[in-house]
Order: structure tokens, then C-alpha cells, then sequence
């Protein structure tokens, strides 16, 4: 079932969708970002790395407004993002927060119809609720459809969630964390579909995802992004990002790195912690 | 057809006639209710014969059906439809169970304008004193969560605890003023805060009819946000296209309208919505753009049951229908709380 590094990643010339520019963002007087600024192309599937408190769920979040940015821009497909009413921008963007905790009994199939939200005016066609059961089987979330939100286990609620955003149809997926509360086979399959959608040819959508897991990171990003301390530390493909010396200084730990294969991805086994962390 | 698309579609239908069968019990009681009262020539069936034109009236018939009975009924509907509208709107948008339309304070202003009326007589609209005040002091509260609402870090928790702040201040206002006060105003002022059907004539029930249906398509307007809102808090409704901070504020301006309208023709009537949504989300689940519909009817339903068993149960004494919810709808909103313990959300 799982595609090797060479086959996923198409690599392209798509054309730039969202483009950062001098992004500052501050918590008072603490500035949590400094100075970020990156292109995502179509087709473009971003890790961000980085230790806890470095920056990635506040970066995630001045993408699609939810932080309001204190300096500089966020453009999507030439648009402003901050002059956009939210309805657009949810059309272009959607976010996969890390958790969601709620105490709200809704129905699955009417948490992904929230998805149809930005695209319907008040009723939904036939068609929409089609969207949902078909993205429900694409998660292998059938059985759940008729089940209770709140009842759900963690990492079903996230699939649930992550459904949601698909069925939102936007050009950019932003998730952060996407794998945290998932077991080890359904984080392949969540992250297979997703790295399938932003492949498919007929559309250009990309996805941006904070993630802690490195070799998930090597294994189906194009690109990885080595946030460290508010700024961006590399940024590039991830054999080329994820080196033993970026590792040690940005995580403090020791690993050994083989390089992909034909028949294998990029793996970091990871080694002792290095005394104190930096 | 997709098989799940298929069992959603049977799942909306069978909501959908859920909440015609009830909205036919409601219109059937309030029939019945309009053939209930202490006159005893004119009992269910005589009344019955002449809504449907079977029977003339005479003059005093006509008069109790139509200028006394009908009023109240009509005002029952209409209060009870929009009360629990406001209630299940405002528990949805501050994400809160316990929140009901008097939290904001918009029925403590209009008690503190209804005794500026009656007790220093003291009003804008003489003719309408205790009715204008009422509303009038509402609408101050109204701006109030206007104000609040236009400030950038406004959260739910402000507006609650900034309608319990409203709540203190013209309680301790009122409460001074009662010191000053005669025994017949006391009387008065204590009769007002029972809530009563009993005040509003035909034109007034139908102003208030048609007021509250221009206002009610905006609430259902609202439950998508809502769902988005109640489902994931704030950061969740804005990568979904909605402003919480925006769509919050005009939610509760909507809300408190609703409840003014209301409350200054009737007094303090509260429970039916804080019960009405809550009995509806356990009729039809919470889908606020199925429950905004089903808390409108069954609270119509409540508060014409509760005021219909108000005027005939001591007849003819007729207990306040603000009573009445309390002593009816009380236990059965218990029951049912306890009964389907844990399915309480909002």
C-alpha cells in the first residue's frame, strides 16, 4: 500500500499559491516569530519541524487569520489574506487543529457536512451530503457516521476532523499535528490520503503540516521547514534539511540518517539526547 | 445514491416529521386552549363550533373568544416561540447550558424601567408607561452588549458576567426604589415581575406576532454558524468562514430583542427558554438548524400547556403563566435531565 519517497513526491513547477513576506507576529512583548517568509507552490506538500514553543502552531495560525499578524504579509494566489472576508478564505484554507475537545453531541457526518459550510448558502444539496459519504469511505470512517462527536476516541475524532477540511475543498490544507493521537497504521493511511490529494494533477492544492515525527516529516513532505526559536533555521528537501547538525541543534539529541532509496524513504533513527538541550 | 447519503436523508426526513407532529400538538392545544376557560356556556365544543363558522355567536360569546381568550392564546404562541428561540440561540453562541434569555440583563433593565413607571412615575410614553419603560430601559442593556461586542478581546464569559454585573445593579437600584414605594405600587411592581399572558390586547399580541416572525429567519440565519461555533470554539468556526466575535455579537443582539419584545408586554418569563431548548435537543438532537426550529414549537407548546392549566385550575383565580412554567415545566425538565443524563450539550 505505501508508495516509496521517489514514487510520492512529483516534484513540479506549479505555480506559487501562498507566498509569506516579512512575517512578524508578537504575544506582547514576546516575538514568537521573526522575520518568516517562504512560497508554497501547488502541489507542494510543507513539513514544519521544530521543538515545543518554536513557533509552528502560532505560524499555522497566522496563515488562515486566526492570529492577526503584526507585521508583514500572507498572500493567497495574489489575494491578501488579511483583506478577505473569512468566507473566501475558508473556500482557499482550511485548518486541522491539534485537538478538539468539545463536549457537543453532534453526528459525524454532520461534523464534515460543517465542511460544505463556505460553499453552500443554507440548505445542502443531495449532492454536498455525496461529498461527505464519499470522504467518510476515503477515511475509512463509514462505520462512524452516525456516531456521536463527543463520544469518539481521540484519534478518531482527529480523522474526523482532517475528513472535515477535505470536504471543505480547499487550495490549502493546513494541519497541524495530524498524526498526534493516531495509531501507527492509520498515520500512514491519513497522511497517504492527504499526500494523494495534494498529488493529484487536476487540481493544485499543497499542504503545510506541523509535525514532530521527523521520519513522517522525511517520508511524505517535498519540502521541510526547521523552525527554531521564531525563525526559520533551513528550509528545503528534507535530505538536504534534515542533517545530523540541524538535528542536534535544533532538538538536542544525537541520530543516524540514511538517505532514501529507490525502494525506501529517508530514515532517522534517533540517538542519545546531547547533555542539555540549547 | 450513496448508502450513508441515503440514511441521512431517511434521518432528516424522519426529524422533519418529527417536528410537524409536534408543531400539529401545539396548534391542536392551542385549539383546545382557545375553547378552555372559566365561562361555563362556552366549553371546548360550542367554542370549536363557533371558530369553524358551524354556530353564530352571540355578542359576549364572540368577545371571550376573541378579545379574551384569543389575545392570550395567540401571546402564549408567540412568547413561548420567542423566548426559547433566544434561550437556544444564546446557549448555542456562548457556548453555555446553563445560560437562559434573562443572563444578559435585558429583563433586569426592563424591570428597572417598569418601576421607574410605577413607582416615581417616571416615563417617556405616558399612555404605555410600564410597556415603554420596559422596553426602552431593555434597549439600554441592548446597547450595552452592542458596546461590549465591538471591543476586539470580547469573550463569551464577558457577556455573561457583565449581564449578572446588569442583573446586580438594577436589582439594588430597584430594590432602593422599593423603600420609597406605596403598598399598591409593591403590588403592582410584584405583579409585573410574575409574567403574565393576561396584559397584552389583540393589537398588541399581533404586533408583537408580527415583530417576532420578521425577526425569527435571522436566528435560524445563525445555525451554521453556530454548529461550527458550539462544535470547535473559535479558532475551529473561523478556518470554517465564520467570526465568532462578529456572528457572537449579532446572535445576542438578535436574542436580546427577541426577549425585550417579549418581556415588556409580559414580565419576567424565563424558564421556557432555558427548558425548551434543552427538551428540544433531546427531541431532535442538536443540530441548531433543526433545534432553533424545535425549540420555537415546543416552547410555544410549554408555555401554552403551563398557561392553560394556570387559568383553569383554581378558575376562576388564573395563576401567572410565569408561575405556572416554574411549577410545571420545573419537574419535567428535571425528569427528563435526570433521564437522559450526560446528553446535555450545547
Amino acid at each position: 500500500m505505501m508508495d516509496t519517497h521517489e514514487e510520492l513526491i512529483r516534484g513540479g513547477d506549479s505555480s506559487v499559491i501562498l507566498k509569506v513576506e516579512n512575517l512578524h507576529f508578537r504575544w506582547g512583548a514576546n516575538e514568537v516569530l521573526k522575520n518568516i517568509n517562504f512560497d508554497v507552490s501547488g502541489n507542494e506538500m510543507v513539513a514544519i519541524l521544530g521543538k515545543n514553543g518554536a513557533g509552528k502552531t502560532t505560524l499555522i495560525k497566522c496563515l488562515n487569520r486566526i492570529n492577526q499578524v503584526n507585521e508583514g504579509k500572507v498572500t493567497i494566489a495574489s489575494k491578501d489574506v488579511s483583506k478577505m472576508p473569512l468566507l473566501d478564505l475558508s473556500k482557499s484554507i482550511s485548518y486541522v487543529p491539534q485537538t478538539v475537545r468539545t463536549s457537543f453531541p453532534m453526528e459525524v457526518f454532520d461534523v464534515l457536512m460543517l465542511g460544505r459550510r463556505p460553499h453552500v448558502s443554507w440548505r445542502t444539496s443531495p449532492l454536498d451530503k455525496d461529498v461527505v459519504s464519499q470522504t467518510l469511505r476515503q477515511f475509512g470512517l463509514e462505520e462512524l457516521a452516525f456516531r456521536r462527536f463527543d463520544r469518539l476516541s481521540g484519534g478518531e475524532r482527529q480523522r474526523v476532523v482532517i475528513a472535515k477540511a477535505v470536504v471543505q475543498d480547499p487550495s490549502i490544507y493546513l494541519l497541524d499535528e495530524p498524526t498526534s493521537d493516531l495509531d501507527l497504521w492509520t498515520q500512514l493511511l491519513t497522511m497517504e490520503t492527504i499526500r494523494n490529494i495534494v498529488n493529484d494533477s487536476r487540481s493544485e492544492k499543497s499542504a503545510i503540516f506541523a509535525i514532530h515525527d521527523i521520519n513522517i516529516a522525511a517520508r511524505y513532505s517535498d519540502r521541510v521547514m526547521l523552525l527554531h526559536e521564531g525563525e526559520i533555521l533551513a528550509d528545503g528537501p528534507p535530505e538536504d534539511v534534515i542533517t545530523r547538525s540541524n538535528i542536534a541543534k535544533v532538538f538536542g539529541v544525537e541520530c543516524d540518517i540514511t538517505q532514501a532509496t529507490n525502494d525506501r524513504s529517508m530514515n532517522v533513527v534517533i540517538g542519545k539526547p546531547i547533555t542539555k538541550r540549547m | 445514491m450513496d448508502l450513508i447519503t441515503k440514511s441521512h436523508i431517511e434521518k432528516t426526513g424522519r426529524q422533519i416529521r418529527l417536528l410537524a407532529g409536534l408543531l400539529f400538538l401545539t396548534l391542536s392545544f392551542a385549539l383546545f386552549s382557545l375553547g378552555t376557560g372559566s365561562s361555563n356556556n362556552l366549553g371546548l365544543v360550542p367554542t370549536m363550533k363557533i371558530i369553524f363558522g358551524l354556530t353564530e355567536p352571540t355578542g359576549l360569546q364572540s368577545d371571550i373568544i376573541w378579545r379574551l381568550r384569543f389575545p392570550r392564546v395567540l401571546m402564549a404562541i408567540v412568547g413561548g416561540v420567542a423566548l426559547a428561540t433566544a434561550g437556544a440561540l444564546m446557549q448555542g453562541c456562548l457556548g453555555n447550558p446553563l445560560v437562559s434569555p434573562l443572563t444578559l440583563g435585558v429583563a433586569s433593565g426592563a424591570a428597572l424601567g417598569a418601576a421607574f413607571a410605577i413607582i416615581l412615575d417616571f416615563s417617556f410614553i405616558p399612555e404605555v408607561a410600564i410597556v415603554a419603560n420596559a422596553f426602552l430601559f431593555s434597549l439600554i442593556v441592548v446597547g450595552v452588549i452592542i458596546r461590549l461586542g465591538s471591543m476586539r478581546s470580547v469573550s463569551a464569559e464577558s457577556y455573561i458576567l457583565v449581564g449578572i454585573a446588569i442583573t446586580f445593579i438594577a436589582g439594588a437600584i430597584v430594590s432602593t426604589m422599593t423603600y420609597f414605594a406605596s403598598d399598591a405600587q409593591l403590588s403592582q411592581l410584584t405583579h409585573w415581575s410574575f409574567g403574565s399572558l393576561s396584559r397584552p390586547t389583540l393589537t398588541d399580541s399581533a404586533i408583537i406576532g408580527f415583530l417576532v416572525l420578521s425577526l425569527l429567519p435571522m436566528g435560524l440565519f445563525f445555525a451554521w454558524d453556530l454548529n461550527a461555533m458550539a462544535l470547535g470554539g473559535d479558532d475551529f468556526a473561523i478556518s470554517t468562514g465564520v467570526d465568532p466575535r462578529i456572528t457572537r455579537r449579532n446572535i445576542l443582539i438578535l436574542s436580546a430583542l427577541l426577549t425585550s419584545i417579549i418581556i415588556s408586554f409580559t414580565g419576567l418569563i424565563g424558564f421556557v427558554g432555558l427548558a425548551a431548548p434543552h427538551m428540544s435537543r433531546l427531541i431532535i438532537g442538536n443540530d441548531y438548524r433543526k433545534l432553533i426550529p424545535c425549540s420555537a414549537v415546543a416552547g410555544a407548546l410549554l408555555m401554552l400547556f403551563a398557561d392553560t392549566v394556570g387559568r383553569t385550575l383554581f378558575a376562576p383565580v388564573v395563576i401567572p403563566v410565569g408561575i405556572m412554567l416554574s411549577v410545571i415545566g420545573g419537574p419535567i425538565f428535571m425528569y427528563l435531565l435526570m433521564k437522559h443524563k450526560g446528553g446535555m450539550g450545547v
